[in-house]
């Protein structure tokens, strides 16, 4: 649980690493605009050189890292606030596009260099390994005091112990859940603190490795189902509040809010719950007191000061739609809040691609995505954050190619504009041959994808695909 | 470093945050720190039970694990923790705080290791360990090679439910439709991503409470399982004494509101949940309850808006009118006419209530009743205020004549003569003012008796000042002529030489007709042997000559 942090520990005080990324931006966007000579680039350039070298004098040395979406500068990782979001997105957006993770700057640097490397830096990237390119530039030898390394996108195949740290976070979080309802079950008092950690978790997991998190809920065991769904509804929520650019405590509560949100299911008869087949009218009357019943039963819960007033109202709203559908019913006027209309959305997809048993007309991922899209009773809005972060076809499902090819989604697409174009398993070939070792194959990417496109999804466990077996095996 | 930090944790257990103490141990906190930084850019120490280790130095030990440090952090999984060069400007504060609470009687539920997330230190890291074990990794399966041969064909060959013919691909049947491939349809623009941002403001502002109740009380008021009502008036119960210290007494209002409605409503509420609803609104008029209250609100813990505040009391049952009597007379200025306005909310709606009080045996609430009585004009009350002017208490005899006043009770009036003759000087003042206030001339012998008694002869000068004004104010010229006899020199009083400051508050008196004739007898006694005469008339004339003021 401890933060990311390179290893970089002669620290710098974050009001200075905050006017270095910000004094960058304005350079940036003053050179942008303006000739070399203009008296606002001269200016932007001298508050650079004068933070930079107040920085360097005091340090020795400078390093900027770009880790996930958090800036590091010398170790201390800059926050993100309302003064300078709008830098720092621009500046990160600025190194990525070329490829840059981290820059280092060492003493004595020149405003002649600063100059030539964020022209470099304006230049359009690359299209093929934009990295590479820029990095030709410096060896002209005319920025000598900068070095450049390329940054860390997130991999076409998951890190082995990427995916070993978001196992272990998914199976905590479960087994905490199991273990806070049980104990809920049995009377016992109801103590947060364990499922504070356990979204503590969840958040550092999804934020320094997202696609590993989202691939976790592939994992479908059915006879724990009621836990893997909150663990599940915790990462697609927190996913959800990561797209709306969330703080980290936001995300923490939001996935508090998600953790908890089926709380209320620890009063509703284990025989119903657990029921296979339909439920009769009566069953299903009894399984929706479970939003009363969590107001209720949360309103006990230690270890958050006073009562947990934001989890209860989650746990009691997560079924109502806007509009006014839904359930319990209304009877003075009331609007669901966000992070409510966060965990529906999450809800509604987890539960939807778990079911048990396949029923026909059941949907694959991404067609639960459209219904939501076009079910007035969902935020689209966080319908569409959500799909920014999944892709339209989401991880897990079974897609048909023109090809006649199987294959998996495994990762959404880093890039928005190809967000139909998700990186996928090949699992069978044209003539339905199983592959014994799946082809990673990124859909934007001509070359690897050759032209493929998928035609179909489909409903995995309707073949007896196990897709969890694929992405985490 | 280690030792400042023991130091300056104990100084926060021990001593309130202004302290001297422990504004000094915090110093000398930061200044370690900064020592640490002359050397190094950086301290990581290894976290044992009882102690903590840089490199394979022991610079902490302390086996006792109530006092400690080690054992704080070691306890919550804690095992290995970094400082940053900065970090006593950054986060130590914020980290006493979270040692203090980790430290504090029943800090059961307290996480350090959460309240560290939380935090969010960018000077500061941590390692812990996983206190709850090894937990089963979840396993995943071979992928084999499952016959995989007809999926596609199979899955192609389907009819797609929600296939309407639009946006089909010519090879064959497809749920996937182009429309699907833009991306601007998923892709959020800056004014909706403004907008969520405000509604993230809005969550983040949003009145939990007043949605908690809202929703709390929407499910009251439907049929529901058994014991569900109990559970939800419990929980509005104990939420009370929270919304009260937090201010929130809107929401408190909206609770009475709401319990009141429900009550009146026929129906909605069971038998025993009617008997919880009751409870709670009684309650919260106990006196327990108010004096709680008003001392918070005395002591300025509680800062209410004052309409609000006096809804909350209006709100009130009747039995809390006793209580808020008492209060009202021990509170302050501020205080004072707030609680009286609560009481007088009350009382408009239970007037038979505030009568009752006026039987009661503590003087204070009778008092205040009897005010109160007065402010609402209670009429039909008259004949129990014109008992209560007998009252041995003589502020109940004062407010009794407040009321008589207000009232303009004429029934009354007759009782007014004995009171000029009350034990009390205050009362027999206040009597005196009344009827001039009333204008009631036929008060005039009376006075005139009074002002030739023994008692006046006998009573202090403003007592008697106010006897003289208010008979010449209610008599007029018509008793310019015995007010003469009392100002002119040789005269005598029950058989005695009149004393001088009788004659002094004659001329005073006569000084307030400001007739021709009263004017004449001033000057008479311009030469007066006495100074205290002269003195007195000649500011009589004063005022006589002057043009009388407003009306």
């Amino acid at each position: 649980m401890s933060p990311i942090a390179p290893p970089d520990t002669a620290s710098l005080g974050p009001e200075l690493g905050n006017r270095l990324i910000t004094t960058i931006h304005s350079s940036l966007a003053a050179l942008r605009l303006y000739p070399l000579d203009n008296e606002i680039v001269q200016h932007t350039l001298a508050e650079l050189d004068m933070v930079a070298r107040d920085a360097l004098d005091r340090h020795g040395t400078l390093s900027i890292e770009l880790v996930g979406d958090f800036f590091f500068v010398n170790g201390a990782r800059m926050e993100l606030d309302l003064s300078n979001y709008s830098a720092f997105g621009s500046v990160a957006q600025t190194l990525k596009g070329h490829g840059v993770g981290g820059v280092e700057i060492a003493a004595g640097v020149s405003v002649d260099e600063w100059v030539r490397v964020l022209s470099w830096l304006l230049r359009d990237a690359a299209p093929q390994d934009p990295f590479g390119a820029l990095e030709k530039s410096f060896l002209d030898g005319t920025a000598l005091h900068f070095a450049i390394h390329p940054f860390q996108e997130r991999s076409e195949v998951q890190d082995p112990s990427q995916l070993e740290s978001a196992k272990i976070t998914y199976a905590r979080s479960i087994h905490i859940a199991k273990k806070v309802l049980a104990d809920a079950r049995l009377g016992r008092a109801i103590s947060t603190g364990p499922m504070k950690r356990a979204a503590q978790g969840i958040v550092d997991e999804v934020v320094g490795n997202g696609p590993c998190m989202i691939t976790m809920t592939t994992l479908r065991d059915f006879d724990d189902y009621t836990f893997t769904h909150s663990v599940n509804v915790a990462i697609f929520s927190i996913v959800i509040g990561q797209s709306l650019k969330l703080s980290r405590n936001q995300l923490y509560e939001l996935g508090l809010c998600a953790l908890l949100h089926d709380f209320g299911k620890l009063r509703t008869p284990a025989e119903i719950l657990n029921k296979p087949g339909r439920l009769t009218d009566e069953e299903r009357t009894c399984v929706q007191q479970h939003s009363t019943d969590g107001l209720l039963a949360l309103y006990n819960a230690t270890g958050m000061g006073e009562a947990p007033f934001r989890p209860m109202l989650v746990a009691y709203e997560h079924h109502m739609r806007l509009g006014g559908g839904g359930y319990p019913e209304n009877r003075r006027p009331r609007v669901p809040g966000l992070y409510s209309r966060i965990v529906t959305v999450s809800d509604v997809f987890d539960a939807a691609t778990s079911k048990r048993v396949y029923t026909a007309g059941a949907s694959t991922p991404d067609r639960i995505l459209k219904e939501m899209m076009s079910d007035a009773g969902f935020d689209p809005l966080v319908v569409r954050a959500f799909i920014n972060q999944t892709g339209v076809f989401p991880v897990g499902t079974l897609v048909v190619f023109d090809t006649m090819e199987l294959g998996i989604v495994a990762q959404a697409n880093a890039d928005r504009n190809h967000l139909h174009q998700p990186v996928v398993k090949i699992i069978a070939d044209g003539m339905g041959n199983a592959l014994a070792e799946p082809i990673d194959v990124d859909l934007s990417d001509e070359v690897a994808s050759q032209g493929r496109t998928i035609v179909k999804t489909t409903e995995a466990s309707r073949y007896g695909i196990v897709v969890s077996d694929y992405l985490l095996g | 470093m280690i030792t400042a930090l023991t130091k300056a944790t104990n100084a926060d257990r021990l001593y309130q945050a202004d302290n001297p103490i422990r504004s000094h141990f915090a110093k000398s906190l930061q200044e370690a720190f900064r020592a640490v930084w002359q050397v190094v850019e950086s301290i990581t120490l290894q976290v044992e039970e009882s102690e903590l280790l840089f490199g394979d130095e022991t610079v902490y030990q302390e086996e006792n694990r109530a006092d400690s440090l080690s054992f704080l952090f070691w306890r919550s999984g804690i095992r290995e923790v970094s400082f940053l060069e900065g970090f006593e400007d950054d986060g130590l504060m914020t980290l006493r705080k979270l040692l203090r609470q980790a430290r504090s009687p029943g800090s059961g539920d307290f996480d350090l290791v959460s309240g560290l997330w939380e935090s969010d230190f960018r000077l500061m890291q941590y390692k812990i360990v996983d206190l709850l074990g090894d937990v089963p990794i979840p396993e995943v399966g071979d992928i084999g090679l499952a016959d995989l041969s007809t999926v596609a064909s199979v899955a192609l060959s389907e009819a797609d439910p929600f296939d309407n013919g639009e946006g089909r691909l010519d090879h064959g049947p497809t749920s996937v439709n182009w429309g699907d491939f833009n991306p601007t349809l998923y892709a959020l623009d800056d004014a909706e991503i403004n907008r969520l941002r405000v509604e993230l403001k809005n969550e983040v502002d949003r009145d939990l409470r007043g949605d908690v109740l809202s929703a709390l009380f929407d499910r009251l008021e439907e049929d529901g399982p058994p014991g569900r009502g109990e559970e939800i008036l419990e929980i509005i119960r104990s939420m009370l004494p929270h919304l009260l210290s937090r201010s929130r007494l809107d929401h408190v209002v909206n609770v009475l509101d709401e319990l009141t409605n429900l009550l009146d409503t026929e129906g909605v509420l069971t038998d025993s949940e009617t008997q919880l609803a009751d409870s709670i609104l009684e309650e919260m008029g106990k006196p327990a309850a108010l004096e709680e209250l008003v001392r918070s609100l005395r002591e300025g813990f509680v800062a209410p808006d004052v309409v609000v505040l006096g809804k909350l009391f209006q709100r009130l049952r009747p039995e809390a009118i006793d209580t808020l009597l008492r209060l009202a007379r021990r509170s302050g200025e501020k205080l004072r006419p707030l609680l009286r306005k609560g009481v007088n909310g009350i009382a408009e709606r239970y007037p038979d209530e505030v009568v009752q009080l006026l039987h009661s045996d503590d003087p204070i609430i009778v008092t205040e009743a009897t005010l109160v009585i007065g402010q609402l004009g209670l009429k039909r009350a008259l004949p129990v205020v014109g008992e209560l002017t007998e009252h041995q208490d003589p502020r109940v005899r004062l407010a009794t004549l407040r009321v008589i006043v207000q009232l303009e009770a004429v029934s009354l009036y007759h009782r007014l003569e004995s009171m000029l003759r009350d034990e009390d000087v205050g009362v027999r003042i206040a009597t005196v003012q009344a009827l001039q206030f009333l204008d009631y001339r036929p008060a005039v012998p009376w006075l005139a008796k009074s002002i030739a008694s023994k008692a006046l002869l006998e009573t202090e000068l403003k007592e008697k000042m106010a006897f003289f004004r208010g008979y010449a104010a209610l008599g007029g010229n018509d008793v310019v002529k015995p007010l003469t006899r009392h100002l002119a020199a040789g005269g005598r009083l029950l058989g005695n030489q009149r004393p001088d400051d009788m004659r002094a508050c004659a001329a005073m008196a006569l000084g307030e007709i400001r007739s021709p004739e009263s004017i004449e007898a001033l000057r008479s006694v311009a030469h007066d042997t006495s100074a205290l005469v002269r003195n007195a008339a000649y500011q009589a004339l004063k005022q006589a000559e002057r043009p009388p003021g407003p009306a």
